[in-house]
């Protein structure tokens, strides 16, 4: 009987546990009722979450939270979409002669004012953008002068007009952000350059993103709260309590937290990448391979440093900017490319993850060619060499001018490679040039020094060669790639891109005819842009080294992590696009 | 006393001004200005546009005049007389800076001379708030290690005296160089590590845990985050003082009052702890300036490895990002600090030894 009762007691223990276990294991997260994201950053406090203005990364990953797209990423194509969610715009047409974009918006959107979100949002932006005391964004800055003039017939109807026909207009359109336009009329009236120094930058309390904003503590965290009235999350709510953008100076640390549960997820530094792609692969944590890298390149100055030019006087007509003494020479930056070792460079730099470069494109583009990149060849790189009239004549290894085109006989052939301190793997990367380049007769003297001097250098074309990080636009925008980094046009000391002084006229008529093409069909796009990266791998103003493959880390208890190369928010995050499902468990 | 003190603050304002003047003299010649990179990262396309953006930053014109508008400020430099919102005169600086046929926008700022401190370049706030919205992490981490690293360096430095040549001695002695020699940067990466992650027993940085509520918890609800960065600060100041309060001890007791007290029949401990503990003690006040002027500036490695939100970072991020509102901020906070510390110092040095009077 004793033994009868210790079983009855212990099965109905049992039966009590199982009733209270089975819905805590089985629990499911409702509206707002998911554990906050935390997400880390590496310090940099937001400066802005006015879209209009912002335009480092720490504010705009957060203003990728606050603010919908006017025109987003269709995360199936990975380019622009008509009636896909998580953005203003529902479906566009364009006008016989390619000017004239009318887009017709949603009519279910609102501000977290209540206030519904219309074409005046983004009438507001283009308005505000004529305002020349208005530091504007450099995305905005970059389309202004492209377009003629926006409209906004009634609240659903967005009439933008293009200086001419533009193949990349949608684009250039994307740039917009809608943005409270009540809002800020109240607050800044018709003085647009109000927006500058506001208060309201920091604490903006209007917004019509997945979260709203609750707080900024500098040095600390932003902290964002789930916003319920934002109809486009893939579940149906936004699920997370909250989100914060949480600030953790150190690398080491920032894995180390992750690892302690203390962080949602992470991009993780190439330094544990291996250690931490052990763990996803094993099963620990859930992880995402991406191939959208940003790209490191050395650019080449083709120009004269010593007399640096803009590539046209005030009424168009070419300058003469003089050749550089070594880069003038396109066999000598071939070389370059063939003396590169790409697998040493993956090793010593990229920890193995790397992706190499050929050209201005990466395969994510709708209009890359697949360029086989440089073979690694040094004796074909000392061929050129010696074709270009570059010899070791005194056999101490460093090559003189002995018929080369534009140093001065005798010369070495020595040049600077400088790039931005603080970075190991840039400063890796560098000195591995720096060993490979030395092998084929160049003595480079490498350097990184502080960003700021670099990029006056790198602007104001005094340099030799410069080695920085360059990030593609997603969707890709080749007009906007090329043009702004190669053609004359950008090609203004001080302020422009094109600081390698690249001029090659079949370059500039491709992309002039690729911008205007009648219809814009993507195929004759295609061929067009891809003879275009043809001619830039040929002529390597900038040598493409290549990207790594970032790996980003989630912890295994997030339900709805979906990250895709395809997709991408406002701040172009393939992974946070959909941080408004994510179902963490409290 | 109190004529001292005035009459010490007042001696130092010419520095203080001499200070800010070879600050933005530096500053504005140093390479790589704010406009390339602000410029680069705008994406701005011509020259007119950059140039735009430097009047708008106030670094078109000569150092000198922009540290005049520092000082005194702009809004009397360029002015809307008919109140028309429009520039019509215009003296020093120029009406049209860009000569595109259209005035400058009128002058705005007060200069600090009038509580005007700008704005800073990067975050578009007043560039004051960028450095005070820090200063209670700074001073809450800085005055605890502070407190901990003198009060237990002197103390021990005091004991090694008393049990001079001892063990005690010995080994505080060797544990001084010790904590004086080991990188900060290690010795907080591994504290974070064994306490963090092996242990468990503290957190891995920060201030406090992240939550959605509007600010931190009071300090007594999250002292653990404070345990692990107030050690690391404070193990380089108790080897300082521990070895400074040991020699200044073993000084006072050689001298005559001491063998007086003794031949009085005085107890040791009142001799050790009450006499000379008290003398040698004076000494160490030389050292409280510097150190609460070093506590005030914040730790730049300690705050960066612990992510404490502390100024010593954002005074980094200022001047590599060539924020010139901003430094200057720093450096004005900077000579304040200096000040005040060694004031500080003076007036213990009285406040210790009944001896010493400040005229």
């Amino acid at each position: 009987m004793k033994y009868l009762n210790k079983l009855l007691f212990l099965s109905l223990c049992l039966g009590l546990f199982v009733i209270l276990a089975i819905p805590a294991l089985a629990q499911e997260v409702g509206p707002g009722e998911g554990a906050p994201v935390i997400w880390p950053n590496f310090g940099t406090d937001i400066a802005t979450l006015n879209p209009i203005l912002a335009q480092d990364g720490s504010s705009n990953r957060v203003i990728a939270r606050l603010y919908p797209a006017f025109l987003g990423v269709d995360s199936e194509t990975g380019n622009f979409g008509q009636g896909i969610p998580a953005q203003l715009v529902d479906t566009w047409e364009i006008s016989e002669d390619g000017t004239v974009y009318t887009f017709r918006l949603r009519d279910d959107l609102s501000w977290s004012d209540g206030t519904p979100m219309t074409s005046a949002d983004i009438k507001y932006v283009w308005d505000a953008m004529q305002d020349e005391n208005l530091q504007v964004n450099g995305n905005l800055a970059a389309v202004a002068s492209l377009i003629s003039s926006v409209e906004a017939p009634d609240p659903q109807t967005l009439v933008m007009t293009f200086n001419s026909p533009d193949c990349n207009a949608l684009n250039s359109a994307s740039k917009f952000v809608p943005v409270p336009s009540a809002a800020f009329t109240e607050l800044y009236g018709s003085d647009y350059s109000l927006m500058n120094d506001s208060d309201y930058n920091l604490n903006p309390t209007v917004t019509g993103g997945a979260f709203k904003f609750q707080n900024f503590r500098p040095g600390e965290q932003v902290t964002l709260l789930a916003d319920q009235n934002y109809p486009d999350s893939p579940t149906g709510f936004v699920a997370p309590e909250g989100y914060i953008d949480k600030n953790v100076t150190d690398q080491t640390v920032q894995v180390e937290q992750f690892l302690a549960g203390e962080l949602t997820g992470m991009g993780v530094p190439s330094a544990r990448q291996q250690e931490l792609q052990d763990l996803v692969d094993a099963g620990d944590y859930q992880g995402f391979n991406s191939e959208k890298a940003n790209y490191r390149f050395v650019a080449l100055n083709m120009g004269d440093p010593a007399n640096p030019q803009n590539a046209t006087d005030a009424d168009g007509n070419p300058i003469d900017q003089g050749r550089h003494p070594i880069f003038g020479d396109v066999r000598v930056r071939q070389a370059l490319n063939y003396a590169m070792d790409f697998e040493a460079i993956n090793q010593g730099a990229f920890q193995g993850f790397g992706i190499q470069g050929s050209t201005h494109s990466r395969p994510d583009n709708w209009a890359h060619k697949d360029i086989a990149p440089y073979p690694y060849d040094p004796d074909m790189a000392r061929s050129l060499l010696e074709e270009a009239g570059w010899t070791d004549t005194n056999g101490d290894g460093i090559r003189e001018c002995t018929s080369c085109l534009y140093a001065e006989p005798g010369s070495e052939l020595t040049f600077k490679l400088e790039t931005n301190a603080g970075n190991t793997s840039q400063e890796a990367l560098g000195t591995i040039l720096q060993d490979e380049w030395g092998e084929v007769g160049a003595r480079v003297d490498f350097s990184s020094i502080d960003f700021n001097v670099l990029v006056e250098q790198l602007q104001a074309q005094t340099y030799d060669a410069i080695m920085i990080f360059w990030g593609f636009d997603f969707p890709a925008n080749p007009d906007g790639e090329l043009r702004g980094v190669f053609m004359p046009e950008a090609d203004v000391l001080n302020s422009g891109f094109n600081v390698t002084s690249f001029n090659n006229e079949r370059f500039n008529e491709i992309v002039d005819q690729a911008r205007a093409l009648p219809g814009c069909n993507s195929e004759e796009l295609k061929a067009l842009y891809g003879e275009a990266y043809q001619i830039l791998h040929d002529e390597s103003p900038w040598i493409w080294i290549g990207g790594a493959k970032t790996l980003t880390v989630i912890q295994p208890n997030v339900a709805n992590f979906a990250p895709s190369d395809l997709a991408a928010d406002l701040n172009g995050s393939g992974v946070l696009y959909n941080v408004m499902a994510w179902e963490i468990a409290p | 006393m109190v004529k001292y003190v005035i009459r010490r603050l007042v001696q130092a304002v010419p520095t203080f001004f001499g200070i800010t003047v070879l600050s933005y003299m530096l500053m504005a010649a140093t390479p790589g200005g704010p406009v390339a990179a602000l410029a680069f990262g705008a994406g701005l396309k011509n020259e007119a546009e950059v140039e735009r953006l430097k009047i708008q930053l106030g670094v078109n014109d000569p150092w000198i005049i922009q540290y005049l508008r520092w000082l005194l400020g702009d809004d009397w430099m360029r002015w809307d007389a008919d109140g028309d919102g429009i520039a019509d005169h215009a003296i020093i600086i120029a009406l049209d800076a860009n000569n595109d046929g259209e005035p400058e926008a009128p002058g705005t700022s007060k200069g600090i001379l009038r509580g005007d401190f700008g704005r800073s370049f990067v975050f578009r706030r007043p560039a004051l708030q960028v450095l005070t919205e820090r200063l209670p992490a700074t001073l809450e981490l800085g005055i605890a290690s502070l407190v901990i690293g003198a009060t237990v360096g002197v103390v021990v430095g005091i004991l090694a005296a008393v049990n001079h040549k001892r063990l005690f001695d010995h080994f505080s002695r060797v544990a001084a160089v010790i904590f004086d020699a080991i990188p900060v940067f290690w010795l907080a990466l591994i504290l974070l590590l064994l306490f963090g992650k092996t242990l468990g027993w503290l957190p891995l940085g920060n201030r406090c845990k992240p939550a959605l509520d509007d600010s931190c918890p009071p300090i007594y609800d999250r002292i653990q985050y404070l345990i692990l960065p107030t050690f690391v600060l404070a193990t380089g100041l108790i080897g300082a003082y521990s070895r400074f309060a040991r020699a200044s001890m073993l000084d006072v007791v050689s001298q005559d009052f001491i063998r007086t007290a003794r031949a009085k029949g005085l107890n040791e401990r009142v001799i050790w702890f009450k006499h000379g503990a008290r003398n040698a003690l004076i000494p160490i006040a030389t050292f409280l300036g510097p150190a609460i002027t070093a506590v005030l500036g914040g730790a730049v490695i300690t705050e960066k490895i612990f992510s404490w939100p502390g100024v010593g970072l954002s005074i980094i991020n200022a001047v590599t990002s060539r924020d010139f509102p901003v430094v200057m901020v720093v450096v004005i906070y900077s000579a304040v600090s200096t000040i005040i510390g060694f004031l500080i110092s003076d007036i213990l040095y009285v406040i210790i030894d009944p001896r010493i009077r400040l005229d």
